[in-house]
C-alpha cells in the first residue's frame, strides 16, 4: 500500500467519524438518563377487595373528549375458589389549570359518583357497563378513582353543583386512580400516560 | 466510482464514528422515554436548612412579570455577593428584562436560555441529589412526567427544565428522570428526614409502583433519606404548610392561630374567603402531630388558608441561609395583612433567625409563593 492511498483512507475515514459523530451526537448525552431503579411494571391499574381484582377502562376503549358523556367498564374477576362479594365506590373529577401560570391545577371536583356492589362465582369475571350522565368539560385533567364503598354506607348522589370533594387525601384509603384522561386532546391518555 | 481507498476509509469513519457514540450513549429528545446512559450514582437529596446558599435555580418568563417582578426585585436584591443565581429563560431578552427588574445585585445572575415555554415555579421541576464525592456532579432528578402538560404548554416545557439545565451546566451538573411522579414541592428534606405529602403516593400506586411500600422503598433509596409521608396533611405542597429549620425541629401552619391575629384586621380578597373550618384545621394539627412524633419540636406558624383549598397566606415558604454563624429567612410578607406579617416575624425571630423581607402580593394567589418560585442547586 502506498503512502497516499493510506493518506486518503485516514482522510476520508477521520471526516466520516467526525460527521457521524456531528450528526448522531445524542442532544442531552451530557443531560443525563434515566432512573434505573427498577419498579413493578403496571398493565392496568387494578383495586384489590375482597378476592375480587377490579379494572377500569373506557367502553370499548374508545375517546371521550369536551361534552361528551364517557361509557366506562369495570372489570371484576373473582381470583378465589369461593364466592365473593365487594362493593366499590366509582368517582369521576375534573380538574383544570387557574391560569397559565398558576403553581398547581385547581382542586378537583366531583362530576359523579357511584357505589356498586359486586358479587361473583368462584374464578368468574363480569364486566359491568357504566354510564356517566355528566358532560365532559373542555380542557381539564378527568380522573376516575376506584374505591372500597365504607360498609353501610347509601351511594352518593350526583353532584351536579361539582363541589370540591377530593381536597383532602383525595382517595379513600387503599383506593386508586384507576383511569386518567385529557379533554385537550382527541386522545383518551388512559393509564399509559398517566400523570 | 470511489476509490477503494475513500470506501475502506468512509467504512473505517463510521465504525469510529458508532463506537465512540455507543460508547457514549444515545438518546435524544428531553429524555422522556429514551434510552439514555446509565446515570451516576448520586448524594441524598439536599437538605432544605442546612449550609450556606450557594447556587440557585429561577424561573423568568415574561408573561409572568406582574406576579414575580416584587418577589425578584425583594429577593435577589437580598441575597448575598457569593450566591450565584441561573436563571431560566425562553430567550435572552427576557433574562435582559428580569435584571432591569432586579435593579443593581450583589449577587450574581447567569442566563440559561431553552427556547421553549415554561412557568414560573422553579421548585417543582427537579429535586437536587447533593455529590457523590468531592468532584462529581449535582444530580437533577426531574418528575417521569408533569401533571397537565398534554393541556398546559407551558408546564411541557417544564417537564425539560432538569435536562436544559444539566446540558447548560455540565460537567457540574447532570440529571435524571425519575421512574415516578412528583412536584418538587412535595417534598421537604432536611438532614435527617425527608417529608413527603400522600398525593405522591396517589399520583403513583397502580401506575408506577404496585404497592405502598414499594413506593417507599424507591422513594427514600433514591433520596438517601428516610422518607416520612404525611398521612393526612393539607392537598398542597408540603413547603405551603411547613418548613424544618434542622436539629429536629419544624415549623407548621395553623390556621387557629392566623384566625387569632387577623380577627379585628380585614383581609385580602381570597377565593371563597379564609378556610377556619375544623377539617382544615385538622389537617394542619395532623402535621404538626406526625412531625412531634417523628420526634421533632414543633412551633406554629400564623397561616390563612382560603376556601378553594390552594391560596395560602403563608409564612413556611421560606429560603434558608446559614453564613457565619448567622441564621437567615427570606420570609414572605403580604400588603394589607401588617398583624398577620408581624406575628410571623416575631417566630422567627424568636427562633434566632434574621429577617430579610420579601414581597409576596401578588404571587400568593396563583398558589405559590416565595420557596415555589426559587430552587436550591448547591449549598456550601
Amino acid at each position: 500500500m502506498k503512502t497516499n492511498d493510506l493518506m486518503t483512507i485516514v482522510t476520508v475515514a477521520l471526516t466520516t467519524a467526525v460527521l457521524t459523530l456531528i450528526n448522531f451526537w445524542p442532544a442531552t448525552l451530557e443531560a443525563g438518563g434515566n432512573d434505573t431503579t427498577p419498579t413493578t411494571s403496571i398493565a392496568k391499574p387494578k383495586l384489590v377487595a375482597h378476592g375480587i381484582e377490579m379494572t377500569l377502562s373506557t367502553a370499548h376503549g374508545r375517546t371521550f373528549g369536551a361534552g361528551e358523556e364517557p361509557m366506562l367498564e369495570l372489570t371484576a374477576a373473582n381470583t378465589t375458589g369461593d364466592p365473593a362479594t365487594a362493593s366499590v365506590n366509582i368517582t369521576l373529577t375534573s380538574s383544570s389549570p387557574a391560569d397559565m401560570m398558576s403553581r398547581v391545577p385547581r382542586l378537583p371536583k366531583a362530576l359523579w359518583q357511584q357505589n356498586l356492589p359486586v358479587a361473583l362465582q368462584p374464578n368468574e369475571t363480569k364486566t359491568i357497563a357504566l354510564a356517566v350522565p355528566e358532560k365532559l368539560p373542555a380542557g381539564s385533567m378527568i380522573a376516575v378513582t376506584l374505591g372500597e364503598a365504607m360498609p353501610n354506607a347509601a351511594t352518593p348522589s350526583p353532584t351536579p353543583d361539582a363541589k370540591p370533594v377530593l381536597r383532602r387525601a383525595g382517595l379513600p384509603p387503599g383506593g386508586i386512580v384507576a383511569l386518567r384522561f385529557s379533554t385537550a386532546a382527541a386522545a383518551a391518555m388512559q393509564t399509559a400516560s398517566n400523570k | 466510482m470511489f476509490r477503494w481507498q475513500t470506501i475502506t476509509g468512509m467504512a473505517l469513519g463510521l465504525l469510529a464514528g458508532g463506537a465512540v457514540l455507543s460508547i457514549a450513549g444515545s438518546g435524544g429528545g428531553n429524555g422522556r422515554n429514551t434510552a439514555l446512559k446509565t446515570p451516576s450514582p448520586a448524594g441524598p437529596v439536599l437538605s432544605e436548612c442546612d449550609g450556606r446558599l450557594a447556587e440557585l435555580v429561577i424561573h423568568y418568563e415574561p408573561s409572568a412579570k406582574d406576579l414575580v417582578a416584587k418577589v425578584y426585585h425583594d429577593f435577589l436584591g437580598a441575597l448575598e455577593s457569593d450566591v450565584r443565581v441561573h436563571v431560566v429563560c425562553p430567550d435572552m431578552p427576557s433574562f435582559t428584562e428580569l435584571t432591569n427588574i432586579a435593579g443593581p445585585l450583589k449577587c450574581r445572575l447567569s442566563p440559561v436560555v431553552v427556547n421553549h415555554p415554561i412557568t414560573p415555579w422553579s421548585r417543582d421541576r427537579w429535586v437536587a441529589l447533593a455529590p457523590v464525592a468531592d468532584g462529581c456532579p449535582t444530580t437533577l432528578l426531574s418528575p417521569l412526567g408533569e401533571a397537565a402538560d398534554e393541556i398546559w404548554p407551558a408546564r411541557a416545557g417544564d417537564e425539560r427544565v432538569g435536562m436544559d439545565l444539566a446540558r447548560a451546566l455540565a460537567p457540574a451538573v447532570t440529571a435524571v428522570r425519575s421512574n415516578l411522579y412528583f412536584d418538587g414541592g412535595d417534598f421537604l428534606a432536611d438532614g435527617d428526614n425527608v417529608f413527603v405529602v400522600s398525593r405522591v403516593l396517589q399520583r403513583n400506586i397502580q401506575h408506577t409502583v404496585g404497592t405502598r411500600e414499594e413506593f417507599l422503598k424507591i422513594l427514600s433509596d433514591r433520596l438517601g433519606r428516610q422518607v416520612i409521608l404525611l398521612e393526612n396533611s393539607p392537598d398542597h405542597h408540603a413547603g405551603m404548610f411547613m418548613v424544618s429549620i434542622g436539629q429536629h425541629r419544624m415549623l407548621v401552619g395553623d390556621p387557629g392561630l392566623g384566625r387569632r391575629i387577623v380577627a379585628t384586621a380585614s383581609l385580602p380578597d381570597l377565593p371563597g374567603g379564609p378556610d377556619f373550618t375544623p377539617e382544615t384545621q385538622h389537617r394542619f394539627d395532623a402535621v404538626a402531630a406526625q412531625c412531634a412524633a417523628a420526634g421533632y419540636q414543633v412551633t406554629r406558624l400564623p397561616v390563612i388558608p382560603a376556601c378553594d383549598g390552594r391560596t395560602y397566606l403563608t409564612y413556611a415558604n421560606v429560603l434558608l441561609d446559614q453564613r457565619e454563624g448567622r441564621h437567615i429567612v427570606y420570609l414572605p410578607f403580604y400588603d394589607g395583612v401588617e398583624p398577620l406579617n408581624s406575628a410571623a416575624r416575631a417566630v422567627w425571630i424568636s427562633l434566632g433567625y434574621e429577617i430579610r423581607p420579601v414581597d409576596c402580593t401578588n404571587i400568593y394567589q396563583h398558589f405559590g409563593c416565595l420557596h415555589c418560585l426559587v430552587n436550591v442547586l448547591r449549598r456550601d
